[in-house]
């Protein structure tokens, strides 16, 4: 046993779920810290930027862990992992969510939460560049928007991404220069500044 | 090796303008933003992806994580650890040798600290160390001064029954004075005997008690009783069996020897 204890924040997220396991609160807080809001962002966004339902998806995830340790492999990146059940329980979710659509007398949901995601702020300020993007990248493929988010805005790797995504890393690579490309082609095109 | 390079290319569009490029840099860019146009396009998506990263920093709800919090408290319930058996696991760490558990090691200093303590406010007076075998020495001096004494009362015609009186005198002196003085010790008096054996056997061997005259001679009967005098009591047992005792039948069987010698000649 160290004599000052376990130094928290120079653990690896691979060290600290393996004391979290044991019991360790401090562990599970540290990795919540890391974890938490970054996962609470990405259910958002993933589920039509649904706040509430993004913490909701964001405790499932975390308790899964508590109740469960043993399902996370410690030979595996924790954060690919973490990502990589994220993205497998948003899935889930789009199939209910479109189970749910066929059955809604053809009220789309889509529609519904995606005037949840656009605040009457961002509607009336077109000229923000910002939401300009988000439009064009609204725009895109999922496959590519989806590579695009999780390497530029959630920070992840190119190697990561693949994992998570179950695909080669030679693909995201192609995915991501398209979207690149594409989302650079079309804001050259609408160029805010010459609309001002 | 290809994300460096990525993120190379990320950088450089980021943090420089298009006319600012090496021609390398340039060369490197080529494929992302082959003119001004779509490299400010490209600088213009990466800043607001940028920006949108910082934004969609969701801080979830506290009683999110106070749910969590109940969830794991609920789970590892079993398995919390008490205030004793932390503090039983502090001291008593196991797979480690006994030397390394804090608990040894506080016991140590502690018992060091315990012996310490009655020596550090201790005030005292000084002790001095007592000569014991000063006595010893003056005993000595005394003897040999007595001896060149008497080889000078020789040289000068002296009879040595006077000079032996004169010592046995001096040494009956220096006994009573120890018979009064009630410090002195059994032990004391038992090192004076065997001094004053050592005398006797000192002036044997000084030719001055001269051969067997001297053993019947008025002054060894006066040193020894004056020796089984000064003696307590309770040394009387051991005396038998002292180096006084020992000499004293030296002596005697001095006296049969002659005899036997002196009967011999006779029947020769």
């Amino acid at each position: 046993m160290k004599i000052f204890g376990v130094k928290y924040k120079k653990q690896s997220d691979e060290q600290l779920v393996k004391l979290m396991s044991k019991g360790d609160e401090r562990a599970f807080d540290e990795i919540y810290q890391r974890y938490g809001s970054k996962l609470a962002a990405y259910f958002t966004r993933k589920l039509k930027h649904d706040k509430e339902k993004g913490e909701d998806f964001m405790h499932d995830l975390f308790a899964k862990l508590i109740d469960r340790p043993e399902l996370f492999d410690p030979n595996r990146s924790f954060k690919t992992w973490v990502y990589s059940v994220a993205n497998n329980m948003c899935i889930n979710e789009y199939k209910k969510m479109a189970v749910r659509s066929n059955t809604t007398n053809g009220i789309s949901m889509d529609i519904q939460i995606s005037s949840k995601s656009q605040p009457i702020e961002e509607q009336l300020n077109e000229k923000n560049f910002s939401s300009d993007l988000e439009k064009v990248m609204s725009k895109l493929e999922e496959k590519h928007r989806e590579v695009f988010i999780m390497r530029h805005i959630d920070g992840l790797s190119v190697k990561e991404v693949a994992e998570i995504m179950e695909i080669n890393p030679g693909t995201v690579k192609s995915r991501l220069f398209y979207a690149t490309k594409k989302i650079a082609s079309v804001l050259q095109m609408y160029n805010p500044v010459n609309e001002e | 090796m290809k994300n460096k390079m990525e993120d190379l290319i990320k950088n450089i569009i980021l943090n420089k303008s298009y006319f600012e490029l090496t021609s390398s840099e340039q060369k490197s860019i080529q494929e992302w933003a082959s003119n001004e146009e779509e490299f400010d396009a490209l600088k213009a998506v990466l800043m607001a992806t940028q920006s949108m990263a910082d934004q969609s920093k969701v801080k979830p709800s506290s009683s999110v994580k106070q749910r969590l919090d109940d969830r794991f408290a609920a789970k590892h319930a079993g398995q919390n650890v008490t205030l004793w058996s932390k503090f039983l696991l502090f001291f008593f760490p196991k797979n480690t040798q006994f030397f390394k558990k804090p608990a040894f090691q506080l016991a140590m200093v502690a018992l060091i600290v315990i012996l310490l303590i009655p020596f550090l406010w201790q005030e005292r007076t000084a002790q001095y160390a007592m000569n014991e075998g000063q006595r010893k020495l003056e005993v000595e001096k005394v003897q040999k001064e007595r001896i060149e004494e008497r080889d000078s009362n020789k040289e000068a015609g002296q009879s040595p029954d006077e000079a032996g009186h004169k010592i046995v005198n001096e040494i009956k002196d220096i006994v009573s004075e120890q018979i009064e003085d009630p410090l002195v010790e059994d032990s004391d008096l038992e090192e004076e005997k065997l001094l004053m054996d050592e005398v006797v056997t000192y002036d044997e061997q000084a030719d001055f008690a001269l051969e067997e005259v001297e053993v019947s001679s008025p002054v060894y009967e006066e040193m020894e009783e004056l020796v089984e005098r000064s003696a307590p009591q309770s040394a009387m047992s051991r005396e038998k069996t002292s180096d006084f005792s020992l000499s004293k039948s030296t002596s005697k069987s001095k006296v049969e020897t002659s005899e036997t010698i002196s009967l011999l000649t006779a029947l020769y």
